[in-house]
């Protein structure tokens, strides 16, 4: 049994290392990180050129263009490596092997994770350095503002894993981006909810369903109390935890039922 | 061989494919059965869409039959434990760009939970025997199609498997690399392991397989030793003869083409014949008998006649 566990715990390290390996040799990522420095560092223009909104626009601009960027490399990883692995036929040497299919898509997963960990720590930085630049201080919100956009991220590769083993990668790209948008416009969807409510149509129970669904994003979303640097406290951070925890284990017990079907043809 | 039980054995499989907008049916294996023994060459030959891969790929678990069973050492195939005596090389494999042969190696040696003492000596000596020890600092990206199907026949070897599935081997590969793996398949079922074996290249089919399984449109169409399938088909017998003079050749029933080779004389006779009587006939006319031979179609002859249509 203990050996099973360590041939186990050494192929999800090898499938985990070698799928973060290549998601970091992708061209494709290595422009989007480009992209996603300058437009980080162009928050200090747009601070320059606006009326004593200096703090303001580095804290927004930065965490916008860096979960927005962090959220277009893990989708496009996600879909992308999977998607590589079945049309370059590497899955058949992998799949042949004594390991069962749940443990090579945690592995995918794991390896976006721990890129997408790495892209996050590396925006916190630079936000971080532009913030303390037009303020000349670091708020400790940042922090856990930075912790958030993770747990946003971990939640939506989870769906994009899920996405891939059902759809084209093409239509599951766009899914997950659209779960994506749709997950942090949470409160816009309560707000139609109430007025679909109040005007007895029935697609207010369709809303309803959908906010059972769709992940709520907009609740890990802590622009406002970096802005505004409010206290976040210990709970909302443990329940955020438990949040993303809970939504990305269903989802890829989802995935892995899927792709436990899946012919590789 | 026939007295072990089968390493592989497979039931009355079937494969369907749902292909297309309107999802239409395809039958893409229709109750396929065969047994692979221990030891043996097991030869799957057949031309494209005649069902090889799906079979190779349902025994490798990337598929799922929609009915029948599959089962290697006496486990269903799905069952991840019956992978781990398992070497499989897919047709034209392609692995890792970035990664160097050692690398791979590691790779899929953590994939089948090797240790790390097991790998490091397993890896030179597997690289050293399948030609590519010039090419350890260098990535898969700079391999040429030959060399890749060596870092695949590797990778195949990797956890030291009883029964090795090699689909296409010799794809695009030269005369030279194809007699390595001619030889590397000899090595392998020196060694005492049973090797299954997908190629399009007959005589090279005929030069290594005991057995081999014909597949056409889904079906096994024969199955058996190649002395089986060849014999089947006898078409008669070839006696090399000296001695003899043309017009003694007048005297001699059932001949149906004759050659002459300086003194020699070739005499080709139907199946139908009594092999005594013409020999009898042969030396009463002072014929010396250098060599008799059954004259039987090789593999590609019975490989094209039974993939040729009926209503062709």
């Amino acid at each position: 049994m203990s050996t099973s566990l360590a041939g186990s715990s050494r192929a999800l390290w090898a499938v985990s290392m070698n799928t973060a390996r290549e998601a970091v040799r992708s061209k494709v990522f290595g422009s989007l990180v480009f992209f996603a420095v300058l437009l980080i560092l162009s928050s200090i223009v747009l601070g320059e050129m606006s009326l004593h909104n200096e703090t303001r626009l580095a804290t927004d601009g930065t965490l916008f263009f860096s979960t927005m960027f962090a959220m277009v490399i893990a989708v496009y990883s996600s879909i992308t490596l999977f998607y590589t692995e079945i049309e370059r036929r590497t899955i058949y040497t992998i799949l042949s092997k004594p390991i069962p299919r749940w443990l090579f898509l945690l592995g995918k997963y794991l390896g976006v994770q721990l890129l997408t960990l790495i892209v996050v720590v590396f925006m916190t930085g630079l936000s971080a350095g532009v913030i303390f630049y037009q303020t000349g201080s670091v708020p400790a919100q940042l922090f856990v503002a930075f912790a958030s956009v993770y747990m946003q991220l971990a939640i939506t590769t989870a769906l994009a894993h899920m996405l891939a083993t059902i759809a084209s990668p093409l239509l599951a790209g766009f899914a997950t981006v659209a779960l994506f948008i749709g997950g942090n416009l949470f409160s816009q969807l309560a707000t139609i909810k109430k007025i679909l409510e109040m005007q007895n149509n029935p697609l207010s129970h369709a809303i309803s369903l959908v906010e059972y669904v769709l992940p709520n994003l907009e609740a890990l979303n802590l622009s406002r109390e970096l802005t505004y640097q409010l206290a976040i406290p210990t709970s909302y951070i443990m329940n955020a935890i438990l949040y993303t925890v809970s939504y990305s284990g269903i989802v890829m017990l989802l995935a892995m039922a899927f792709f436990s079907r899946k012919d590789i043809s | 061989m026939t007295g072990s039980p089968p390493i592989v054995e497979v039931k009355d499989l079937h494969k369907v494919y749902r292909v297309g907008i309107r999802r239409k049916k395809f039958v893409g294996v229709k109750g396929v059965s065969f047994e692979v023994y221990p030891g043996e060459i097991f030869g799957i030959v057949g031309p494209n869409g005649a069902g090889k891969t799906s079979t190779i790929k349902i025994l490798t678990g990337l598929m799922k039959p929609t009915s029948g069973y599959a089962r290697m050492f006496g486990e269903p195939v799905d069952d991840i434990e019956s992978r781990r005596r398992l070497g499989y090389l897919p047709e034209g494999p392609y692995f890792y760009e970035h990664l160097k042969a050692p690398e791979l190696l590691r790779y899929y040696g953590q994939l089948h939970g090797l240790d790390s003492a097991t790998m490091d000596k397993r890896i030179p000596e597997l690289i050293a025997r399948v030609g590519l020890s010039h090419a350890t600092d260098r990535p898969l990206k700079k391999f040429s199609k030959g060399m890749r199907q060596r870092a695949g026949l590797a990778q195949a070897l990797i956890n030291n498997p009883e029964l090795v599935i090699l689909d296409e081997p010799q794809s695009g590969l030269d005369p030279v690399g194809r007699k390595e793996v001619r030889d590397l398949i000899f090595e392998l079922k020196q060694q005492g392991k049973t090797v299954i074996f997908s190629s399009h290249i007959l005589p090279d089919v005929e030069a290594v397989c005991d057995r081999v399984a014909l597949f056409h449109k889904g079906e096994i169409k024969e199955i058996g030793s190649l002395d089986e399938l060849m014999s089947r088909r006898t078409k008669g017998f070839e006696v090399i003869t000296s001695g003899l003079k043309e017009d003694d050749l007048r005297q001699l029933t059932g001949l149906q083409h004759t050659a002459q080779r300086g003194e020699l004389w070739e005499l080709e006779f139907g199946a139908d014949l009594d092999m005594a009587q013409a020999i009898n006939e042969i030396v009463k006319s002072g014929g010396n008998i250098q060599s008799i031979r059954p004259l039987r179609d090789n593999l590609e002859q019975v490989f094209l006649r039974d993939t040729t249509d009926e209503e062709e």
